[in-house]
């Protein structure tokens, strides 16, 4: 396998993809680094499964270009190194079990059925049962088992645990983590739901009205803002204290006399959160993406500062 | 059966079974009535080669009965056949790539190690490869039992939608045309039951519409007759509607009630002179326009499939999305 | 074999409980020098947590020198925390305990005798926060041992 640490698994240049109704993404860049998990996060309708279907050749874009491990999606470099889970989880219900893992060693060129029985055997599902008679969590386990076997290097997940009780939640997701840490594969996972990300995704990428409005290492885009809680100024706009200038205010709101404001200060100190007037902390990652979610215009960290400033 | 070709088998076989069930059923239901038949023109020796055409020269009942007994089933198996293109396009062709799509199952066979155009041409092979057989066994089928009673007294002309549309090469045509039809109804509709009659409409459609321009094409054959001597038979020929009379200059009268004959009006050779006609003519369309006939349809058939299989690869590359 | 639970809306970072869990473990003698800690793989299939979390808290046991891994095998557990100077019976107990009975004799009540350890043991470890911290910074700076958590824990 290539070095984890150097290697992109997923770069975008200026990638876009319009359909009949719009743009879908527009000038899109971003690297994913590999053997990391990626949350990718958004509204509905900010492009994101669009984004899986370009990543896997499933779609071709309208104008820039999409590179698995540097090589175009279409490529059957590019397929036999990404596998991928679709939203709606698609089988083929009238097959059984092993009729569904003979598919995926059929149209496959490495194949590890070891691996796939393994998963299968684990959720107790008989090989001769029917697909379409199967729960919606035993169904993810058999798209599972079909990915996995796959030996892919990056794996696409659009929103795994939709549609999924508590317990198969975390069932599902120990398994995609055990292939983690076994192969140290690199997951590109969207989910609804932040509260699942927080303690599986290690990097950022998200997108808001078909851009991306923020990416990075989790850990580090945490440290690089601060929420910001305290006595609204009246006397300036906003409630904010003087000496923001060149930080970013993600988002702000006074209720009252409280101020809430989260800065993106990418690590520099503040001095207007200096005094005691004001209590500052580093906000967890859910904190921070429902900050981004919500400060609705779809404008760049860099067009901020210059509304900021 | 191995890849991608497995996966069309697995998920076209249950039609693949039935069809070929169905066909070996009728290959012997065939076989035993038209073993009857035989037996039944040997037994009554009659001389089949000599009762071709409406006035065929055929003494007794028994040709007669031998017809009504035939061309009743007979009629069964061509409307099967001709039914062949259009049930191939519905229930094969439509969700070909409709089922997929609407299932979402598409994206997950494309995402495993295979590229779309091996994924497509696979299963598009396999039906392509029994709709040809299927639709070729059962027009020969028909042509083997029809032809020792064919173009015969009042039985089946060549021309009788039951055998021009259910034989020949424009048959097999129909039923490739049929198949691109379905699949690319599935792939642009994208809804399996949407596609289907989407389908139905155009394959029976153009059936229809080839049967009423069918004639247009081809000018028929101009059969005169001198004075108001007897005509010549019109055999097993197709009559195209046309008759008259010829004038002194050799011009077509194309008006065959000219010269009516009804109580009280001269006779037809007072009547032609009085007149001035010199002949009588009637048109027809000859046995052999039966293969003309089925080349140019199996060329539109064709052409019409190539154009939508262009389109379905041009859809299929921009990707399906 | 230790099984590891996550609490997600502690706010406490996700490799300090593993660490803390594993800690309270070597305390109460359930992890014993020589047992080797779960994989990674097995932690992350049971609580759904990234691998790197797992890896995190074992390097930062490793650093605290309670755990060593060897290549290939996993990581295996050096020492314990479980400390016979603190057990039932001992001469530091037993002298603590002879000390609490002169000071409730002395009219002194819980509350107060608790004041009264704390600001020695405060002067003793004066450069450590008791307190617990909401979130904790990215790599704390850790006492040497005893921590006083396990010192508050012991007594």
């Amino acid at each position: 396998m290539t070095d984890p640490i150097a290697a992109t698994a997923l770069r975008a240049t200026r990638l876009g993809r319009r359909f009949r109704k719009g743009w879908a993404l527009r000038d899109c860049g971003f690297d994913l680094p590999a053997g990391r998990i990626t949350a990718l996060v958004g509204p509905n309708g900010a492009g994101k499964s669009t984004l899986f279907h370009l990543a896997t050749g499933l779609l071709r874009p309208t104008e820039g270009e999409i590179r698995v491990f540097g090589a175009d999606p279409v490529t059957a470099e590019a397929r036999d190194r990404t596998a991928f889970l679709s939203q709606d989880k698609p089988l083929y219900t009238g097959f059984t079990v092993a009729e569904t893992l003979r598919f995926g060693r059929e149209l496959n060129r490495s194949w590890d059925a070891a691996t796939a029985e393994r998963v299968v055997r684990a959720g107790n599902i008989p090989l001769d049962a029917r697909v379409g008679t199967l729960s919606q969590g035993q169904r993810t386990r058999i798209a599972l088992a079909l990915a996995f076997a796959k030996r892919p290097d990056l794996l696409l997940l659009d929103e795994p645990l939709a549609d999924l009780d508590p317990l198969v939640r975390i069932e599902v997701m120990g398994l995609v983590m055990a292939e983690v840490a076994d192969r140290g594969i690199t997951v590109v996972m969207s989910s609804h739901v932040l509260s699942e990300l927080e303690n599986v995704c290690d990097h950022v990428l998200l997108l808001a009205h078909g851009g991306v409005r923020l990416q990075g290492d989790a850990q580090q885009l945490c440290e690089d803002h601060l929420r910001l809680t305290g006595l609204a100024d009246p006397s300036r706009k906003g409630g904010l204290p003087s000496g923001l200038d060149g930080v970013d205010v993600v988002e702000s709101s006074v209720t009252g006399r409280q101020l809430t404001a989260l800065l993106r200060t990418d690590g520099r100190p503040v001095d207007a959160c200096a005094d005691d007037r004001w209590v500052t902390d580093i906000p967890s990652l859910e904190d921070l993406l429902l900050a981004y979610l919500r400060s609705a215009p779809a404008a760049t960290p860099s067009s901020d500062k210059e509304a900021a400033a | 059966m191995k890849g991608t070709l497995w996966l069309a088998w697995r998920q076209q076989r249950t039609l693949i079974l039935v069809g070929a069930a169905l066909l070996v059923a009728c290959a012997a239901w065939v076989a035993f009535q038209r073993a009857d038949m035989m037996a039944y023109i040997s037994d009554h020796h009659i001389d089949t080669a000599n009762c071709k055409g409406w006035d065929g020269d055929c003494r007794g009942d028994a040709a007669y009965r031998l017809l009504q007994d035939t061309t009743g089933p007979l009629r069964a198996l061509g409307s099967l056949s001709a039914a062949l293109p259009v049930l191939i396009g519905v229930f094969w062709g439509a969700p070909l790539l409709g089922r997929e799509l609407e299932s979402g199952t598409w994206k997950l066979a494309l995402t495993q190690g295979v590229g779309i155009r091996r994924w497509f041409l696979s299963r598009f092979s396999l039906a392509l490869g029994c709709a040809l057989v299927g639709s070729a066994v059962l027009a020969g089928l028909l042509v083997w039992w029809w032809e020792p009673v064919s173009n015969m007294l009042d039985g089946l002309y060549w021309h009788d939608g039951f055998i021009f549309n259910a034989t020949g090469p424009a048959a097999v045509a129909c039923a490739v045309f049929g198949l691109v039809a379905g699949t690319a109804a599935g792939l642009l509709l994208r809804r399996t039951v949407a596609a289907m009659g989407a389908t139905l409409v155009a394959v029976a459609g153009l059936r229809v519409l080839l049967t009423a321009v069918r004639h247009d094409w081809v000018s028929p054959v101009v059969r005169r007759s001198q004075g108001d001597s007897a005509r010549q038979y019109i055999g097993t020929a197709e009559s195209a509607g046309d008759f008259g009379f010829i004038d002194r200059s050799g011009n077509l009268v194309h008006d065959a009630a000219a010269c009516g004959w009804s109580p009280g009006l001269p006779d037809m050779k007072t009547c032609m002179a009085q007149k001035g006609f010199t002949g009588r003519f009637y048109a027809v369309y000859p046995t052999s326009d039966f293969w003309v006939f089925q080349w140019i349809e199996t060329a539109i058939f064709l052409g019409l499939a190539a154009v939508l299989m262009a389109l379905i690869c041009v859809v299929l590359r921009r990707r399906v999305v | 074999m230790i099984v590891f639970r996550i609490d997600r809306r502690s706010g406490v970072a996700t490799y300090l409980q593993l660490a803390h869990q594993v800690r309270q473990a070597l305390r109460l003698g359930v992890l014993k020098p020589g047992d080797r800690l779960p994989t990674a793989k097995d932690v992350v299939e049971a609580t759904a947590i990234n691998p790197n979390t797992v890896l995190k808290a074992y390097r930062e046991l490793e650093r605290e020198g309670l755990v060593e891994p060897r290549p290939g095998q996993g990581t295996f557990v050096r020492r314990s925390l479980a400390r016979p100077e603190a057990a039932v019976g001992s001469p530091l107990r037993t002298e603590l305990t002879e000390w609490v009975v002169r000071a409730r004799d002395a009219g002194l009540e819980r509350a107060d005798i608790a004041a009264l350890t704390d600001a020695v043991l405060d002067e003793w470890f004066s450069s450590t926060q008791v307190s617990k911290q909401v979130k904790p910074p990215p790599e704390p700076s850790l006492p040497p041992h005893p921590s006083p958590q396990s010192m508050e824990e012991d007594t």
